[in-house]
């Protein structure tokens, strides 16, 4: 049995408010493995969300304290590298999208522009084969016409369009791990089907692992392999998903499957 | 359904937008849209974004300029109004927003948002009114202390019924509740869900439940209309929706929803991209995604369809807007002929 | 915690700002001071002698008419402040009216008409109009501060303008006007309050605006007539510099750079502790 690509061990993250500090993240576990989406579910304010950025490290050490026995990633501890050594690992070998496509990208450059720019930092290509192998990720991404998405700004695009540029861009380097934190929340039905349909199969096809953090149940049942349920910063369950859903352990994972409503009849 | 019955009787009602800044063309966002709810009905109107739907709610109640057809309420084409004619009606119709921090005013507490309709319909007496206001609280499940707080300090699904009970507040008979649950947690929208239920009952108001989600729809409306850049392709009720649904955009839409069940077929994909209004496609307004396009969908706009009922006789036209099951789609339209 | 409350909170964690609120409530008390009569009185007498050095008698010295230059000094803090709350009261005003009138009325002939003559009053030199107004009006007695507030609204014009456009499409209005409530009921209740952030800092520039400006309108002879300010004071102190005596100079230069120096520093914070995108944590 290969060794989990992400090996996450009693991670901790606490606010640094001066007169509440609020601890967000207590002491959560999981593991990664080679090819798998594992799901994060739990309602809002659960902690999911923090657990990410603290993986990727993007917590501002002035109002985040994070405390971890290990964050591994391939074997190196991502808690002990230096900020430099960090940057170069995101992007590269972990990537993040996120909920709001708008404001996660950069509104002044094109995405073609903003592809490539992953491509040239982490990657050293030229602009011309960058330009090239951009194109070929927004073919892959299911992009009929790719040129004339390389050109246009993130205000012309629909939701789902910008949130498969930002797959495109997380996945140009071809990341062990992508950690996906809501992305298709702000979509509607059909797109969220286009999107988690392109995200899971590109996974696939790269041989990129994905963290998928969400609080839709369904999406959970028919995208992912494994899930970890939290609430209130700690983890409560953590099973294969066929057997969340027909033998859930906890309480609290009982109480949220029976508050889904389904669509249709069983 | 008949139309005297009606609480609301919308008649190919289009809104449309002024030219704006780099595009030419005005954006139609409704184009043509009929549909009635009954006193105390609950009618789910559902789209994608896009479809328009939100136009629809807001031009109800002329907050979105409607450009032709009408909007019966009480007696009167509330499309047709101007300003000062239509605001003494506002009282019977009321808004509840999708984003409750926004929808509530920040620098002002609870209790004078409460009060805002209470003073500017002249609701009782003045000395009354901050009662009234307790009690709507109450109504919705809130502690009346709450009111001296600011929308900031509360949470989503405590702000979302501080919006319900302004919107009660003035004695609506009718409340448009434009995707009202979208931004709270499953366990929350069950429990509004209940709510809104309990005020029907309770207070026999009617809603226009505007939004995307499915399965909240399923749950609440008595009626659901289905709606595709500026049209409704179908409309019946909800059972028969779930259980027969007749238009292609239909069926996608309920086989792209994910189901909690690690057993079911994953999600099948709509190709294509939604369409945009300011350019929308020739015919049927869907025929560049539908699995099932006909030829004649490319260039000709399918005309309204009742579908006889299970067990019924077909439909004549005059029973057609009131009909029992609607669908927009030539499938339907060449099987009738 | 009401929004109020909240502001004063922030303020009070941010130490420069706290010494710039220290400062300005210092000058402000002595401004009180001379306005009832308790200090500064002395400010015309020709007492001494000729450029005195500072001693018991006179604590910063004289000036060329033998008047005490602490005398002096002190009498300006009322001035400043006189210029600078009816300046920035009134510009602050203005531009918030006009600009929220501009901003809702957007793409109508109203908002038109506003831009046109911001775009008029701001293309005219700054000093070379106020000092034009200032001339024209001479002799009237708020000819110096109408000059400053007809072209200092501009820029809290346009800045509310931007504010209340955005505000204008958030859904709470959309809830006011599905009410019923008549538009300018729901600018001035809804809108404009939450603009106060845009308000109380721009109303805090116009102050060391209008301070400054009036310096240079001394020089020119179209300020203060009637009473003294430090910008009198380094006007005639431009003579007195060339004898040797520094003085005058002296004493009206630092009050006038502290007093603004902790404006300065109370609008910084206050900009921070207004902002309302900073969620109370």
């Amino acid at each position: 049995m290969k060794p989990p690509v992400l090996s996450v061990r009693k991670l901790s993250v606490t606010h640094r408010h001066p007169d509440r500090p609020s601890t967000v993240v207590d002491s959560v576990s999981f593991d990664l493995n080679q090819s798998e989406v594992l799901a994060v579910v739990g309602e809002s304010g659960c902690g999911k969300t923090k657990t990410a950025e603290a993986v990727m490290r993007l917590l501002p050490r002035d109002d985040w304290n994070v405390q971890a026995e290990s964050i591994e990633l391939d074997g190196i501890n991502l808690a002990a590298l230096t900020a430099a050594a960090m940057q170069k690992v995101r992007g590269s070998k972990i990537s993040m999208i996120f909920q709001e496509p708008l404001t996660a990208l950069d509104p002044v450059f094109t995405a073609g522009n903003q592809i490539c720019s992953v491509l040239c930092r982490h990657q050293g290509m030229t602009t011309k084969a960058a330009r090239a192998s951009s194109m070929a990720m927004l073919e892959r991404v299911g992009f009929a016409e790719p040129d004339h998405i390389m050109q246009s700004y993130p205000h012309q695009l629909s939701g789902g369009m910008r949130q498969r540029v930002m797959i495109a861009m997380a996945m140009a380097c071809q990341p062990r791990v992508l950690i996906a934190d809501e992305p298709t929340t702000a979509l509607d039905v059909t797109t969220q089907a286009q999107v988690l349909g392109q995200l899971t199969r590109l996974g696939e096809e790269c041989g990129t692992s994905i963290l998928l953090i969400t609080h839709d149940l369904g999406v959970v049942a028919q995208y992912c392999d494994r899930a970890v349920v939290m609430r209130d910063g700690r983890t409560v369950e953590d099973a294969p998903v066929p057997k969340l859903f027909s033998e859930p352990q906890h309480e609290y994972t009982r109480r949220l499957l029976n508050s889904t409503i389904g669509v249709r009849s069983a | 359904m008949q139309h005297e019955q009606s609480l609301l009787s919308v008649r190919d009602l289009v809104v449309r937008y002024p030219a704006r800044g780099n595009s030419r063309v005005p954006l139609t966002a409704v184009r043509g849209v009929s549909l009635d709810i009954k006193a105390g009905g609950i009618y789910g109107l559902v789209g994608e974004s896009g479809s328009g739907k939100s136009s629809l709610a807001h031009a109800i109640i002329q907050l979105a300029p409607p450009a032709s057809g009408q909007v019966m309420f009480k007696g009167q084409n509330l499309a047709a109004l101007n300003k000062s004619q239509i605001n003494p009606l506002r009282r019977h119709i009321q808004l509840v927003f999708q984003d409750s921090l926004a929808s509530l005013s920040p620098r002002r507490s609870i209790l004078q948002t409460l009060l805002e309709p209470l003073d500017h319909f002249r609701i009782g007496a003045a000395a009354s009114r901050a009662d009234r206001a307790a009690g709507a609280l109450e109504t919705v499940g809130l502690d009346p202390e709450l009111r001296h707080r600011y929308p900031r300090e509360l949470s989503g699904g405590q702000r979302q019924r501080v919006a319900l009970a302004r919107a009660l507040v003035a004695g609506p008979e009718l409340i448009i509740a434009d995707e009202p649950l979208s931004s709270l947690d499953v366990p929350v929208q069950a429990r509004m869900v209940e709510l809104i239920l309990e005020l029907r009952e309770k207070l026999g108001i009617a809603f226009l439940f505007v939004s995307h989600d499915l399965s909240l729809v399923r749950r609440l409306a008595d009626t659901v209309g289905v709606m595709y850049l500026g049209k409704i392709v179908e409309c019946t009720d909800t059972a028969t929706l779930f259980a027969r649904p007749a238009h292609p955009y239909t069926r996608s839409l309920l086989a792209a929803v994910p189901v909690a069940d690690p057993g079911h077929p994953k999600p099948a994909v709509l190709e294509g991209e939604p369409p945009s209004p300011l350019t929308p496609p020739s015919g049927c307004v869907f025929h560049m995604r539908c699995p099932e396009k006909l030829e004649m969908c490319r260039s000709v706009e399918p005309g309204e369809v009742a579908i006889p009922a299970h067990n019924g006789s077909p439909v004549n036209n005059q029973e057609l807007k009131t009909a029992g099951h609607r669908v927009r789609c030539h499938l339907w339209n060449t099987t009738n002929t | 915690m009401d929004p109020a409350n909240r502001t004063w909170q922030r303020l009070r964690k941010d130490k420069a700002g706290f010494m710039g609120l220290v400062i300005v409530l210092a000058f402000f008390l002595i401004a009180l001071g001379v306005w009832s009569g308790m200090l500064g009185q002395g400010w015309s007498e020709a007492g001494g002698g000729r450029w005195e050095a500072p001693g018991k008698a006179h604590w910063f010295g004289t000036n060329l008419l033998g008047q005490d230059i602490f005398q002096r000094a002190v009498y300006s803090v009322r001035t400043a402040f006189e210029i600078g709350f009816v300046v920035s009261v009134l510009s602050t005003l203005l531009g918030a009216v006009l600009g929220a009138l501009a901003g809702w009325y957007n793409n109508t002939w109203a908002d038109s008409t506003i831009l046109w003559i911001k775009g008029v009053l701001d293309s005219i030199p700054f000093y070379l109009f106020v000092a034009a107004v200032a001339f024209a009006l001479q002799g009237r007695p708020w000819a110096m501060h109408l000059a400053m507030i007809a072209t200092f609204w501009t820029t809290t014009g346009r800045l509310v303008r931007a504010e209340v456009m955005k505000i204008k499409s958030r859904e709470f209005i959309l809830s006011a006007r599905a009410i019923g409530l008549p538009d300018l009921l729901i600018l001035f209740r809804h809108v404009l309050p939450n603009t106060l952030h845009i308000l109380f800092i721009q109303s805090s520039i116009a102050f060391v605006a209008a301070i400054k400006t009036e310096v240079i309108l001394s020089f020119l002879g179209l300020g203060v007539q009637d009473g003294v300010s430090w910008g009198l004071m380094l006007a005639e102190s431009t003579q007195e510099v060339l004898a040797g005596h520094f003085n005058n100079f002296l004493a009206a230069s630092l009050m006038l750079f502290v007093l603004l120096l902790g404006f300065n520093l109370l609008s910084d914070a206050l900009q921070e502790a207004f902002d309302p995108q900073q969620a109370a944590l």
